[in-house]
């Protein structure tokens, strides 16, 4: 994935380099278009002057001629000039001895046009009739090597390619540098969107106010922003609620079945009814407190910032509760110390939720044991202090193992066990509102294993 | 033995108040909190129940407001479940018990009379066990050594006390386990042993003389010297 940055780097260097390349090539041609039209007004103007010359003498003076050739300050490189007669006689030619017989298309456009300058990229061939006294025609055919002309746009040529690596190199970096500081507040915006979490909806995106596409893109997303977290908190703030209008009325038909229990003048098939709905009833009731306690860890209204407790406390406290609740639950404790340091099982938390924590725990490893004893091990290591609950019986499923912290997951072994499916839903979330983790592991096929780990 | 009740819903109020009649004692309800104030000031009771979210003035305030002039009645407050400060807020107000709504009859039973046996016959206070320049106060569960208080868990508190009555006799791992937790608690013997370290580390550490002994095979004790 090529990134935005390199996007805009990529597609601005690629366009002022293509803008400068044509710039430069332009230059460049219209140089050595010039180069050419100089070159030629040099050629011609010796055709003229050569051309004068011999008109004003009328005489072959090849000598004369030389020397005004050898001696000419605008010298051409590789020069050769020749003149021809009416007659196609040869009048002058600057390189003794050797004749260069014009060819027949050469005299034809002399004929028609009067001059004609041919140019390759090495030699200019200019040729002229001039028109003499006496109806007569003289013909002046001039070549030459333009090597400074050449050389000139030779160098150009250098000059203008290094400034296209050297401007290409400035474009660039140019770019990425710009692209850099104009696309830093996305980066900024990224960061910061990053770290929202469903705990953390309030991060909004910093405003600027400068009316740019970027400060309009965060302000639009701080109104989106807005608009989940006041959604969020309505939906969390209904089940809140709705539990507190769900808890009046029963309690109230928890209290009403007690006192119909009371009265004595039930048959026993009423009796039995009676006390059935009662035990649903207190399911229900558990429910509910079970979606309030839930609702007001998610609704953050429950503190974050816990005092030191001590965990054997919370523990003892627990399985206290339970003992009451299951009089022939058998605990086995035992505390380790496998770190380095002194033995030191205090942590940071809040003492009721945690102990809700660990009832729930012992309550689901006495439920789903198959000898009702459970097994605590309060073990602490140079990094994390651990809880491993250990009890005998029917592991959960795999299938089941992914939804275990789920609202209202209820695994296969839990046929005959009356339970809300929310306690290890309420488990885990106020572990992780203590920065603490739960896990699970069947050790083998008869025998769970939750662990819960504070770090230290 | 009159309770005043303070119950704004009045299904819920009536039911208890049904309850409490069965089992015996008057009982009064109220429904907001300055018609139980006003009712607090004209009659005498000798338990009080209150909701705590009720019109007027609410329970939690009823009830510092009732512990400024009579510090020995019992409270019982009612919670709404769910609300888990407002136990620890309860307790800080002056209340003696709590119960989380809907709650058992029975449990409600149980409280109200281990609130007035303990009101009839109050401890005998001031009953401290001194071990050199250890004091323990056994009323308000305070420990005391060479002028500073230590504060201890209520296990190390009850391990420290459990030594402490031996009377330097030693004290087995057994009988530490079965006295200090409950019978259903097995209790590794490291278990004892680090709680023996906990209770050094703040009974011991800092003073010269070690109260706190181990007798390989036996146990432990609690003695000024060997």
């Amino acid at each position: 994935m090529i990134s935005l940055k390199q996007r805009f780097t990529i597609n601005f260097s690629i366009l002022l380099s293509v803008i400068l390349a044509v710039v430069l090539t332009m230059i460049y041609s219209i140089f050595s278009q010039y180069r050419r039209t100089e070159f030629k007004l040099r050629l011609e103007e010796k055709a003229f002057s050569t051309a004068a010359l011999l008109a004003d003498l009328n005489v072959s003076k090849q000598d004369a001629l030389e020397i005004l050739d050898q001696n000419s300050v605008d010298k051409l490189y590789n020069n050769r000039i020749l003149v021809l007669d009416n007659d196609l006689n040869l009048i002058y030619s600057s390189i003794s001895g050797a004749t260069q017989i014009p060819s027949a298309e050469d005299l034809q456009l002399l004929k028609t046009k009067g001059s004609f300058f041919f140019s390759d990229s090495k030699i200019g061939r200019y040729g002229m009739a001039r028109k003499l006294p006496a109806n007569k025609l003289l013909y002046v055919f001039v070549t030459a090597e333009d090597k400074s002309g050449e050389r000139l746009l030779w160098f150009l040529g250098y000059l203008l390619l290094g400034a296209f690596i050297v401007g290409t190199g400035s474009v660039i970096i140019l770019a990425r540098s710009l692209s850099g500081r104009i696309l830093l507040p996305l980066k900024q915006i990224q960061e910061r969107i990053t770290n929202i979490s469903e705990k953390r909806l309030h991060i909004r995106l910093e405003e600027k106010r400068n009316n740019d596409e970027i400060d309009k893109l965060a302000r639009a997303f701080n109104d989106m922003m807005d608009r989940i977290d006041s959604s969020y908190k309505q939906q969390k703030e209904f089940t809140d609620n709705a539990s507190h209008e769900l808890r009046t009325p029963v309690t109230r038909i928890i209290m009403q079945i007690q006192n119909l229990i009371a009265l004595e003048s039930h048959s026993d098939k009423t009796k039995q009814y009676l006390s059935s709905i009662m035990m649903d009833s207190n399911q229900i009731a558990d429910t509910i407190s079970s979606l309030l306690l839930l609702s007001r860890i998610d609704t953050g209204k429950i503190s974050e910032f816990f005092p030191p407790c001590r965990l054997d406390e919370i523990i003892f406290d627990a399985t206290q509760f339970i003992t009451k609740a299951y009089p022939d639950v058998r605990i086995l404790f035992n505390i380790e110390n496998q770190s380095e340091n002194d033995i030191d099982i205090e942590v940071k938390g809040d003492t009721n939720l945690l102990k809700i924590v660990f009832i729930n725990l012992f309550k689901n490893a006495y439920l789903y044991s198959s000898d009702k004893l459970i097994n605590v091990s309060l073990i602490q290591e140079n990094d994390d202090l651990k809880v491993v609950i250990t009890n005998n019986g029917e592991v959960i499923s795999a299938d089941d193992r992914e939804n275990l912290f789920n609202a209202f997951a209820r695994g296969k072994n839990s046929k005959n066990i009356q339970g809300t499916g929310l306690g290890l839903r309420i488990t885990e979330r106020i572990l992780n509102h203590h920065h603490a983790h739960i896990m699970y592991e069947a050790l083998n096929e008869n025998s769970n294993c939750f662990t819960v780990l504070f770090k230290f | 033995m009159k309770i005043l009740l303070l119950e704004d819903d009045f299904k819920l109020s009536s039911e208890i108040k049904v309850f409490l009649q069965e089992k015996h004692f008057v009982c009064d309800a109220v429904y907001d909190g300055n018609l139980f104030l006003r009712q607090f000031a004209n009659a005498a009771y000798d338990l009080f129940i209150l909701d705590i979210n009720v019109p007027g003035v609410n329970g939690l305030e009823v009830c510092s407001l009732i512990r400024q002039s009579d510090k020995a009645t019992p409270i019982i407050m009612l919670t709404a479940f769910g609300q888990i400060e407002d136990k620890v807020e309860a307790f800080n107000n002056g209340a003696d018990d709590y119960l989380v709504k809907p709650f058992h009859f029975d449990e409600l039973f149980i409280r109200i009379n281990s609130l007035m046996r303990r009101n009839q016959n109050p401890q005998q206070s001031d009953e401290i066990i001194t071990v050199e320049d250890l004091q323990i106060n056994v009323s308000d569960l305070k420990v005391i050594r060479g002028g500073t208080e230590i504060y201890l868990t209520p296990k190390e508190y009850q391990l420290l006390l459990l030594l402490a009555k031996a009377k330097g006799k030693p004290v087995s791992k057994q009988s530490i386990s079965d006295i200090v937790w409950d019978l259903n608690f097995e209790t590794g013997t490291n278990t004892i042993e680090v709680y023996i370290n906990f209770l050094r580390k703040k009974v011991d550490k800092n003073f010269d003389v070690k109260l706190i002994h181990t007798r390989p095979g036996f146990g432990y004790y609690l003695k000024s010297e060997e």
